[in-house]
């Protein structure tokens, strides 16, 4: 593995600077398309020939109006090639190699639906030895995404959520909640339920980012599977762990840290249990709160060194293909036979999601079920919220079962003076009547429209979701 | 099965084959049989019937009133690690083979609980949503998941995918 990096960084300048003499010269060298397939094939950088830049990247490149030595650079003049066999994503999500998918979507309940379609549609392979692992990735726009088991009111500030429009996702893998925004990166690895393994992919993802020089800061697996970094004998979290496993699958997700709003993490999944209510929940799973920060690595970079890790670790060999292919052994013409055996045998189809990928009805039906409020606030286990009125100085204590259903409410005076006792109390009768019918949802705007006194159910509403 | 999910640290070099084969061992000497203080085996007097399992880790304990006790196994158990959270299904939900009929959290890992059997879930072992960690003190006894009334009795002696003890022990270390 060193070795193969060690020789890739020292062979690489050699394509760039031809690269480089065809884009600035703009000269028509002869057998161009062999000496293409040359660049992608031999170097391993067939992963990134579907990779599109954004327009920021190419607007900074332009700017800087001239050679600048990207991946892209090298595999742009292979988009013909490609384009030579389309291959529609449904098929790349049965192909029967390792296959890299990078989505270029944003909505986070879309995503999660491709990484269930991509999970639910590998193969898996009969014979001993082969493997068509699967990695994705995807940056969400901002949305907080809690564990498969775990309870949203007593993990997130659920208010300042949804009066900040931010929506809350439920994943299928256990594990705690964790913030996304554009500044994280989320990876999933697919393999076998007899290849799962916690720390396989967290270390690979660590070897790629601390052999990669552009990186600030070096990085570890810590003992729970997480990737921090250590400053100042501190521990800071960059990346979390989860997991699922099914019939004969596995896959490992996480999320990177890059350059994450680091300030509305923390206010997100805090909560004033003096203001908004406590929580408690015997059974669901609580999340273990860790110092993070940023990585500090461009998105681009992190996908480009850790699918190479990929590559290297789980590519298909193709090196025979490759030379049935050729007419003639372009890696003896060339001089790169040490370089092509040392690196380029193993090779991964990637895949680029973006707008115009069409994308299988399925995933729509996913994505949906994954907006449901059954899912995402419903599935929670029984849990009660007790939030107190210090104003009128009363406490109420909502009991919720499953489906989000609630099953009974208590009201507490704490003075037992208090002369207004009588009318709070005539104010929840409505609301009564219909939970004794089962029928009322744990939904601010649900609950508060059953309070008679409209001080009372806005400030309920607010406290339960902030939705009156 | 699960090749290295008792890994409870990252390790700086990687020999996760030889790691697990040598873990390996310590599974074929552990039991896999029912617990006869357990609840299950006292759900009728003379006891199960028929004790059978799967290759995704399930054990099966038939009786004759034509229910059967469904957990998972103690290899799949100490596979799994510590179990923080057990989804149970819901009394009167109808199962095919292969169903999914709940699923165990541990170490942020959501693992899927599959039905072996088709039927009607007639009861559910609520007590692991107090107590997770019965899966791993009894996985083959008190961490029974669900009691399902057969659809078809027939069906178990002739399915194939219904191991006997003999034959799940024989899996695990041809693994």
């Amino acid at each position: 593995m060193f070795r193969h990096l060690e020789s890739y960084i020292r062979l690489r300048p050699l394509v760039l600077n031809r690269t480089a003499q065809r884009s600035l010269n703009n000269v028509q060298l002869p057998f161009q398309d062999d000496l293409t397939a040359a660049d992608s094939d031999d170097f391993g950088l067939s992963d990134f020939q579907h990779y599109q830049e954004s327009p920021e990247i190419v607007a900074k490149r332009q700017e800087l109006s001239g050679f600048n030595p990207t991946i892209e650079d090298a595999t742009s003049n292979n988009i013909s090639k490609v384009q030579e066999e389309p291959i529609s994503f449904e098929e790349q999500t049965k192909l029967k190699r390792p296959a890299i998918f990078v989505s270029k979507l944003s909505n986070p309940y879309t995503n999660l639906a491709i990484e269930d379609y991509v999970y639910n549609n590998m193969p898996i392979p009969t014979e001993s030895g082969s493997n068509f692992n699967r990695l994705m990735f995807y940056t969400n726009s901002p949305c907080v995404v809690i564990g498969k088991n775990q309870n949203p009111w007593k993990e997130v500030n659920i208010p300042l959520l949804n009066s900040l429009h931010i929506p809350l996702v439920r994943r299928k893998s256990g594990g705690g909640t964790v913030v996304h925004d554009m500044g994280n990166v989320n990876y999933s690895f697919m393999t076998t339920k007899a290849q799962f393994d916690r720390f396989q992919f967290a270390e690979l993802v660590v070897e790629a980012v601390n052999n990669c020089q552009e990186s600030p800061h070096k990085i570890q697996v810590n003992e729970r599977g997480d990737i921090v970094t250590v400053t100042d004998g501190i521990n800071y979290k960059i990346s979390g762990s989860a997991y699922k496993l099914s019939k004969g699958k596995s896959y490992h997700h996480g999320t990177m840290l890059l350059n994450l709003r680091l300030d509305i993490l923390g206010k997100l999944l805090s909560r004033d249990e003096n203001a908004i209510g406590k929580v408690e929940s015997k059974a669901s799973i609580a999340s273990v709160k860790s110092k993070v920060t940023n990585l500090g690595l461009s998105q681009l970079k992190f996908i480009e060194v850790v699918s190479r890790g990929f590559t290297n670790s789980f590519g298909k060999n193709e090196t025979i293909e490759t030379h049935e292919a050729d007419e003639y052994d372009q890696n003896e013409l060339f001089g790169l036979t040490d370089f092509v055996e040392a690196n380029t045998d193993r090779s991964a189809s990637s895949f680029i999601i973006d707008e115009t990928t069409e994308l299988p009805d399925e995933i729509i039906k996913l994505s949906d079920e994954l907006r449901e409020w059954s899912w995402r606030y419903g599935s929670s286990q029984s849990f009660s919220h007790e939030i107190t009125n210090h104003k009128l100085g009363f406490t109420i204590t909502f009991h919720v079962g499953k489906h989000g259903v609630v099953e009974s409410f208590e009201l507490q005076f704490n003075d037992p003076q208090l002369l207004a006792q009588e009318k709070i109390e005539e104010s929840f009768e409505f609301l009564q009547t219909f939970v004794e019918k089962g029928s009322v949802h744990y939904r601010g705007s649900d609950i508060a429209g059953f309070i008679t006194n409209d001080m009372i159910s806005d400030w309920v509403g607010e406290c339960i979701d902030n939705t009156v | 099965m699960f090749r290295t999910l008792l890994r409870t640290s990252p390790l700086v070099a990687r020999p996760s084959a030889r790691l697990f084969s040598t873990s390996r061992a310590v599974f074929n000497s552990t039991s896999h049989k029912l617990n006869k203080d357990s609840h299950v085996y006292k759900y009728l007097q003379e006891g199960p019937s028929t004790i059978k399992y799967t290759a995704e880790h399930e054990w099966l304990a038939i009786f004759k009133d034509d229910s059967a006790f469904v957990g998972i196994t103690t290899y799949a158990s100490e596979a799994l690690g510590d179990v923080t959270f057990v989804e149970l299904p819901e009394v009167g939900d109808k199962v095919e083979v292969g169903d999914t009929i709940g699923s165990v959290e541990s170490v942020k890992s959501a693992s899927e609980i599959y039905s072996p059997v088709a039927g009607e879930v007639v009861a559910i072992n609520d007590v692991l949503e107090s107590e997770p960690q019965l899966i791993n003190t009894d996985p083959i006894g008190n961490g029974w998941i669900a009691q399902i009334k057969l659809s078809d009795p027939a069906a178990i002696e002739s399915s194939e995918e219904l191991l006997s003890a003999e034959e799940y022990e024989n899996s695990l270390s041809e693994n």
